[in-house]
């Protein structure tokens, strides 16, 4: 039996809107995947697979249309007969058949939408194995299937029922088409029969192969009067290209068009029309052989229609898979797409060359191939580009060895993969890294103790042991050369948890003598693994730096004379020096702060002899007003500007704005004196507060250094205003306050 | 609105004027039902959707009543309008109880009962299909106060009280068969949802506090004012409702369903989990992580699982163990309902700051989606692929709904030429601690569909946002724009091979160079060949800066190109050839032109540095640019969309869509091709993506792209072809006819199961009896054929059976033997 040959083989069907992959795994269990993101949609088990396998799956001929509106006006003007199509069409479309045959005679429609079987038929219909099933192209309510025992059944999908039943071969049928016009069956065993579909009656009969054909497949698009298909027969290394004319079918030629050489019998065939300039037209075929390799060819129709013994063509381009172990994957099923994702059974290309390649005309569309295990199939869009070479081989992963997630289809949440071999940059990372010489590598590598022979870090360790024993001996504490050995071994097998227990130590007394003791080839490694370390967040990386300080304070020696110290050490170097770029501008900050305080602290001190004592001179200034008195406080921004920076703008400002502030405290002095107490405690509140735009506005000074004068100017006074407008508005409360006191 | 068929096949969802059905197990739509012709016309408000119900009398038929009064019955499982009639109530909700539809509602205008209170009415449908307009409504209950908006209404199963909360704090039960009775509870904290039990006289209440306060023996007890409690008067012993409390939310419980037997209360709210509640017991359990916070909860008929509907349109079945069965979701809205309302009214907030972005190898939009994710939407099914998880945080809802937690949220995107590498800009800022920033590059495994982390670059742009992300074309090198005044470029370097595997290059990207200009901040950057020579357009706030690219990659001045005024900053910088730059400000575009001057050789030979010549050849204003794009296929074509604010109704904008094209000699014409009215809710989002109609070597048109936008209410719509080119656009309110053609030609393919043996037997015994009495043969051979039959009951497997009990009275009846009349009258006679 051929079909025992190839028992081995998944029954696969591609969706007419190549948006679904239906796949008979071997238990009988029929398995929808969605062809964008590979995952299992759905799943279905007829309630008989167990007495009667799948035999064949074929999908229904539908587009999703999207454009609903377009449709129901087009539907008003058809006649009565197209309006029924139009609406079994919208029908399908709805309901996303698929039909079934099964090895006892019945076939099974399979709704994929509202994931339940639609239909049997059954009743009156075939009593052996269903072969193949065939839709019909112009969306009536016929469906057609032939099978083992010789007959063909027209079914109506409307009724459920056998529109059209005869008995058209002694031995099994074994494929089935109808062709585009809708005028034509042509169904074979190891021949073909042409039939015509309105009389029933035998036409012609072709014979081109040896074994039984088991696809037969019409081209989408005619020429003129003339249609084409293709035959593929089991065991056969020869795929055939036919031709039907359509006009007067007597006419037709009996023999094969063309033929094609296969290196393996083909298990899969589909056909793709290439429509060029209106009127050229062409056929890609791609064919499956049994060992998974997937064959394309080219056929140009109109090129020679001369010689009625032509060469056998070879394939332009052959794909085939293997695993990165170099064993073969087995392709198992493949079709054309558009950028869109739909499947094409037809390409329409302008105006191109007849000159250019296959991979410059179908460079908008790819190639979805169906591959792996049944458990796991994978589906994949290689683009035409890749196919550069006529023998491309594609790597790829072994199937059988990745685990199936099921969980991210049920909710739709993706989790990318994140390796432990990230590359992270942290900032002050400067320049690209270039690669290094081999020289330069081996050279560092032979510092590495993970390189050395097992002699040499024997001997490290004994080194090791005899400096603990040393210690012993004076009588320190073995604390730290516990630890020691713990460092080296964690260094050594790069064991994070023991590393962790090592580094969490605080003591400095512990953590110097520990490094102290290192020997001196584990000191870069230990550098690195603290600048690792080092670069997640600030709060975890307080420990660690007392062990960088520590490293690089008693290896300084060591570190100078190491080969490879910029490369190695760079980024260590770049990391501090990100970390403390912040640190000049919080010393200056700091510094102001303090600037701040003795002013208030000595002020303060001040008080009570100053209370004490009556002023020797009043000045009433009608125009004074009671809002300026922290102003004298507080000491404005310019004047902070003047103690820190001595530049020349700056003092030009102050002085401006000193003469200001000198009227005012002249008036306010009294006052002011009576509440200052108060006063300080409520500004060591505000200095929180003020911290922060103090630190903004240093940054600003800063980048404005390079900057012209001018704008600095402006810059400057703007936001000294801006200060003394903020503490202004603080104050308002706290004088509220005074008045009050002052009642 | 959501509903689940009787056998929980089907899911019920309506949106807009169309009613989705699902099938719960493929996750499909099975069916978009719309008794409309124009089903496309979604913003139709006269027949859109308010609410649906199961039939009654058929489980097979569902009603969906529309805002214009019409009242259409369907057959779900076969997609059918079976009819449809109008009714004299405007209809606000409908509920379900036993065989009875209820329905909460106002009379229409027209009719002489001038009372526009919100009342409760009982339909009485007829149900035969071919009988129309029959339908008439009785008033139950006048004058409701309640909120629509929330699931604070319900009625008891016996059909004997309504229950629902009036203002805040008070439960009202109003028992309409006994004298109308009005019973009024005060609560102490405010009742946000309600939810009856289906058996017991008990009531579920959420409140604003997250308890869920339970109330028994409200029935028997008197009814209280709040007044006559505050005089002192004698109170019943009886007087007070029983009450229990669950508590477990921390935030309002928004949606409280109780199983059809009552023993489990699920409820959910703000948290993103769904408890579920052993009713006698109090025991909880739970499935968090579910991603948004929930709007609903309705659970099935046959308790095998609970539809939960949540903010962002998505709705997840969770069966019976808390597992997520299916999920059904399109395009996402982030909308969680805690962001500052004045936020939201901003005309310039969005909820995608990434905007849209088309990805080519998935062919489908790249937006944000849930906090931290990034969704793929395809536009073409109408359906979520994924959401991808790029900041890998859980989701934590605040502690108080008006102080949201601070996330991370992704700002920036973008994708290289093919679409092999993925950028993203991730950036979490809560004001209190330093914010954090990470640039991340993913690679594209096309092989599994699946996205590496390769690079992770923390601070890229020392701590200050990163505005812009764009790739040069066609190679592999990112520039950034940050708000710390430089661009940065980055490239992809070989790795030096690790010392295990000597054999694996490895790939990832470094840091390459930093420019600035002035102090000012970048805001978009562009690339151009002039002569076999890379050049880079920067913009500087109001300045267009254009730069070279050298040899060794790093950058050098070369000219600015100052045209506006100060005050009006660039926002895009397009090519729109090689010589052509289109500089966007905000109310103004000019094109530039780059000229190469041609040296000649002594020039050449003198080592005279090459000069540039930029002059400004076109300027026209136009009013607040939205977005600049170019179509994916043809990128000398750029669409410019501008918003304009309508003077007659200040809440609309129009939106206008113009093209810009240059020709060789003329100067750059710029024409507006398409414009629409939008609601103004936030920045609307545009994407332009390829119409696969496409043919090379065809002329641009606007025929081959489509246009898709979405704006804050998280739909994504397609800008029309049929109104793009048309120059009268304002046809949007198609006349609403209903178009009973459409239906009458629907086919329906035949479905022919084989019925197990014992539906054949209830088969035929229910047809024996409707022509029992004429089928003279079946009747003698009746027995027979029972016996036939018990041997098929005995072969045929346990898990075909149907119920024992719905066949057990016609197989006990099919025994009797029925004597005949005559017989039986002479008998009786004798």
């Amino acid at each position: 039996m051929h079909r025992l040959a190839n028992s081995s083989d998944l029954l696969c069907s591609i969706s007419s809107n190549g948006d679904c992959v239906a796949l008979c795994t071997p238990d009988g269990v029929i398995k929808f995947y969605d062809t964008l993101t590979s995952n299992l949609k759905l799943e279905y088990s007829s309630s008989t697979h167990l007495q009667a396998g799948c035999s064949c799956l074929v999908w229904s001929r539908l587009k999703r249309t999207q454009n609903t509106v377009q449709n129901s006006k087009q539907k008003k003007l058809k006649t009565n007969s197209e309006s029924t199509n139009k609406s079994i069409e919208t029908e399908l479309n709805d309901l996303d058949l698929i039909a079934l045959g099964t090895t006892d005679g019945s076939i099974l429609i399979y709704s994929l939408s509202k994931a339940s079987l639609h239909t049997q038929l059954s009743e009156g219909g075939h009593s052996d194995k269903v072969n193949d099933i065939s839709w019909c192209p112009n969306y009536s309510d016929s469906i057609y299937s032939c099978s083992d025992d010789g007959y063909i059944v027209e079914w109506s999908l409307l009724e459920s029922k056998v529109k059209a039943k005869w008995k058209a071969s002694k031995t099994a049928i074994t494929s089935i088409s109808i062709d585009p016009t809708n005028n034509y069956l042509i169904c074979s065993s190891k021949t073909i029969t042409v039939w015509d579909l309105k009389s029933k009656t035998k036409v012609k009969t072709l014979t081109g192969h040896s074994n039984d054909i088991f696809k037969l497949q019409f081209l989408s698009q005619k020429n003129q009067d003339l249609e084409y298909f293709f035959s593929a027969a089991h065991n056969d290394r020869i795929l055939n290209a036919w031709t039907l004319n359509s006009a007067n079918i007597t006419e037709t030629s009996n023999q094969t068009l063309q033929s094609f050489t296969l290196n393996d019998g083909p298990s899969f065939l589909e056909v793709i029309s290439i429509k060029k300039n209106d009127k050229n037209l062409e056929a890609l075929v791609l064919a499956m052989t049994h060992k998974g390799q997937l064959c394309l060819f080219k056929y140009d129709f109109s090129s020679d229609e001369k010689s009625n013994l032509k060469k056998p063509l070879k394939p332009i381009n052959t794909v085939k898979l293997e695993t990165k172990e170099g064993s073969p994957l087995k392709i198992y099923a493949a079709f054309l797409a558009n950028s869109k994702n739909e499947k094409l059974d037809l390409i329409e290309l302008g105006n191109v060359n007849n000159e250019s390649s296959l991979v410059d005309m179908l460079n908008n569309n790819y190639l979805y191939i169906v591959y792996g295990s049944h458990v796991n199939p994978r589906i994949e869009k290689i683009e035409f580009s890749e196919l550069n070479e006529t023998k491309k081989v594609l790597k790829r992963d072994d199937p059988f060895k990745t685990s199936v997630t099921l969980q991210t289809q049920a909710t739709k949440i993706e989790s990318p993969i994140i390796s432990k071999d990230v590359k992270v940059l942290v900032p002050g990372q400067s320049g690209p890294q270039t690669s290094i010489g081999l020289g330069n590598q081996q050279k560092r590598k032979s510092t590495e103790p993970s390189q050395m022979t097992l002699e040499e870090r024997l001997n490290v360790m004994g080194l090791d042991e005899t400096n603990g024993e040393a210690y012993y001996k004076n009588g320190q504490v073995p604390k730290t050369d516990n630890l020691l050995v713990l460092l080296v071994q964690g260094l050594q097998s790069n064991d994070s948890k023991m590393l962790n227990h090592i580094l969490q130590h605080k003591n400095d007394k512990v953590i110097a003598k520990t490094v102290r003791m290192l020997p001196t080839n584990y000191v870069v490694q230990l550098i690195k693994e603290l600048n690792k370390r080092l670069q997640g967040h600030a709060q975890s990386g307080l420990g660690l730096i007392k062990w960088l300080k520590s490293v690089l304070m008693i290896h300084t020696s060591y570190l100078m004379s190491y080969p490879d110290l910029i490369e190695s050490l760079g980024s260590v170097y770049e990391m501090m020096n990100a970390r403390t770029k912040l640190f000049p501008q919080l010393s200056k900050l700091q510094g102001k702060l303090q600037l701040v305080m003795s002013q208030v602290t000595s002020q303060a001190e001040d008080l009570p002899s100053g209370n004490d004592k009556e002023p020797l001179l009043y000045y009433q200034d009608s125009t004074s007003e009671d809002e300026q008195i922290e102003d004298e406080l507080i000491p404005s921004h310019s004047e902070f500007d003047e103690y820190v920076f001595s530049d020349e703008e700056d003092e030009e400002e102050s002085i401006h704005d000193d003469d200001d502030d000198q009227d005012e405290n002249m008036a306010d002095d009294g006052d002011s004196k009576k509440i200052l107490k108060k006063e300080v405690v409520s500004f060591k509140k505000k200095k929180e507060l003020s911290k922060s735009s103090l630190l903004k506005k240093n940054k600003k000074d800063e980048s404005e250094d390079d900057d012209d004068e001018d704008e600095e100017d402006d810059e400057d006074e703007d936001a000294a205003e801006n200060g003394e407008n903020n503490f202004g508005m603080e104050d308002d409360d706290d004088e509220d306050d005074d008045d009050e006191d002052d009642e | 609105m959501l509903l689940l068929s009787h056998d929980s096949k089907y899911l019920f969802s309506a949106s807009g004027s169309v009613l989705n059905v699902y099938s719960a197990t493929s996750g499909e739509i099975v069916y978009r039902l719309s008794y409309t012709d124009n089903s496309e016309e979604s913003n139709n408000n006269e027949v859109k959707i308010v609410s649906l119900c199961l039939n009654p009398y058929n489980k097979y038929q569902l009603f969906t009543f529309h805002l214009n009064s019409v009242i259409c019955l369907w057959d779900y499982e076969d997609g059918l309008l079976l009819k449809s009639f109008e009714l004299k109530i405007k209809i606000k909700k409908i509920y379900n109880v036993k065989n009875s539809i209820y329905a909460i509602g106002e009379l229409k205008k027209s009719s002489k009962n001038e009372n526009d209170s919100i009342s409760l009415y009982k339909l009485q449908i007829d149900n035969s299909i071919k009988n129309k307009n029959l339908i008439e409504h009785e008033l139950i209950v006048s004058n409701l106060s309640i909120n629509l908006d929330k699931l604070q209404f319900a009625i008891d199963q016996n059909e004997k009280y309504v229950a629902y909360i009036e203002g805040r704090r008070k439960l009202v039960i109003n028992q309409f068969k006994s004298n109308n009775s009005v019973k009024k509870f005060q609560s102490k904290i405010e009742l946000t949802c309600l939810a009856l039990h289906p058996n017991e006289d008990c009531i579920a209440t959420g409140t604003t506090s997250g308890k869920i306060i339970i109330w028994y023996n409200y029935i028997n007890c008197a009814h209280i004012n709040s007044e006559e409690d505050s005089n002192g008067k004698k109170r019943n012993l009886n007087s007070k409702p029983t009450e229990s409390v669950l508590h477990w939310h921390s935030l309002p419980v928004v949606s409280l369903s109780f199983t059809t037997e009552g023993s489990i209360l699920y409820s959910g709210g703000h948290e993103c989990v769904l408890v579920k509640w052993l009713f006698k017991t109090g025991q909880k359990d739970f499935k968090p992580r579910l991603g948004a916070p929930i709007s609903s909860i309705t659970s099935s008929l046959d308790n095998t699982f609970c539809a939960v509907k949540h903010l962002d349109n998505t709705i997840h079945l969770i069966g019976a163990n808390m597992k997520v069965v299916q999920t059904f979701s399109s395009f996402l809205c982030p909308n969680f309902k805690t962001t500052n309302k004045d936020l939201v009214n901003n005309m310039d907030f969005t909820f995608y700051p990434i905007g849209l972005n088309y990805f080519k190898k998935l062919n489908c939009i790249v937006t944000n989606g849930r906090p931290g994710h990034l969704q793929f939407y395809s536009y073409s099914s109408d359906k979520l692929l994924f959401n991808l998880d790029i900041v890998n945080e859980n989701y934590i809802s605040p502690e108080n709904l008006n102080k949201p937690n601070a996330h991370t949220e992704i700002e920036c995107l973008a994708f290289n030429h093919d679409s092999t590498w993925l950028v993203t800009v991730e950036r979490r800022n809560d004001s209190v601690t330093t914010p954090e920033i990470k640039l991340k590059f993913w690679c594209y495994d096309s092989t599994n569909n699946k996205f590496s982390l390769n690079t992770l670059v923390r601070h890229p742009h020392s701590y200050d946002k990163i505005t812009k992300l764009k790739f040069k074309p066609n190679e592999n090198t990112l520039f950034t724009c940050g708000e710390d005044g430089c661009f940065k470029s980055w490239t992809l370097v070989k790795n030096r091979p690790s010392s295990i595997d000597q054999n694996q290059i490895k790939y990832n990207w470094v840091y390459s160079t930093c420019n600035g200009y002035r102090d000012m901040y970048p805001s978009d950057i562009e690339f151009f060949e002039i002569n076999n020579k890379d050049y880079v357009a920067v913009s500087f706030e109001h300045i267009a800066t254009l730069w070279k690219i050298d040899y060794d990659k790093s950058l050098s001045f070369v000219d600015d190109l100052i045209h506006c005024a100060k005050d009006d900053p660039i926002k895009y910088l397009k090519k729109i050839d090689n010589s052509n730059l289109l500089v966007v400000h905000n109310e103004c575009l000019n094109v530039w032109c780059f000229k190469h001057n041609v040296l000649d050789e002594n020039d050449l030979l003198s080592g005279v540095e090459e000069s540039l010549e930029t002059r400004c050849i076109w300027s026209q204003e136009v009013k607040d640019v939205l977005k600049v794009e170019t179509s994916p296929s043809n990128d000398s074509n750029v669409l410019i969309f501008v918003r304009e604010h309508l003077k007659s109704d200040e809440s609309l904008i129009k939106i206008k869509i113009g093209s810009i094209e240059i020709s060789n000699n003329s100067e750059p014409s710029f024409k507006y091709c398409h414009e629409f009215v939008q609601d103004l809710n936030g920045l609307v989002n545009f994407v332009v993506v390829p119409n696969d109609s496409i043919k090379r070597n065809e002329e641009f048109s606007l025929e081959n792209v489509h246009i898709l936008y979405a704006d804050n209410f998280g739909i994504i719509k397609k800008v029309k072809k049929s109104s793009l080119s048309n120059e009268n656009l304002l046809q949007n309110n198609a006349d609403v006819d209903l178009n009973e053609t459409m239906w009458e030609n629907r086919k329906i393919l035949a479905k022919n199961l084989p019925e197990s043996n014992l539906a054949r037997i209830i088969d035929t015994n229910k047809s024996n009896r409707i022509n029992g009495e004429k089928d003279q043969f079946i009747e003698e051979n009746r027995n027979g054929f029972f016996e036939s039959n018990l041997n098929r009951i005995e072969t045929t497997p346990a898990y075909l059976m149907p119920k024992i009990g719905t066949f057990c009275y016609d197989t006990l009846r099919s025994m009797l033997f029925k004597l005949d009349e005559k017989k039986y009258e002479m008998q009786n006679g004798l």
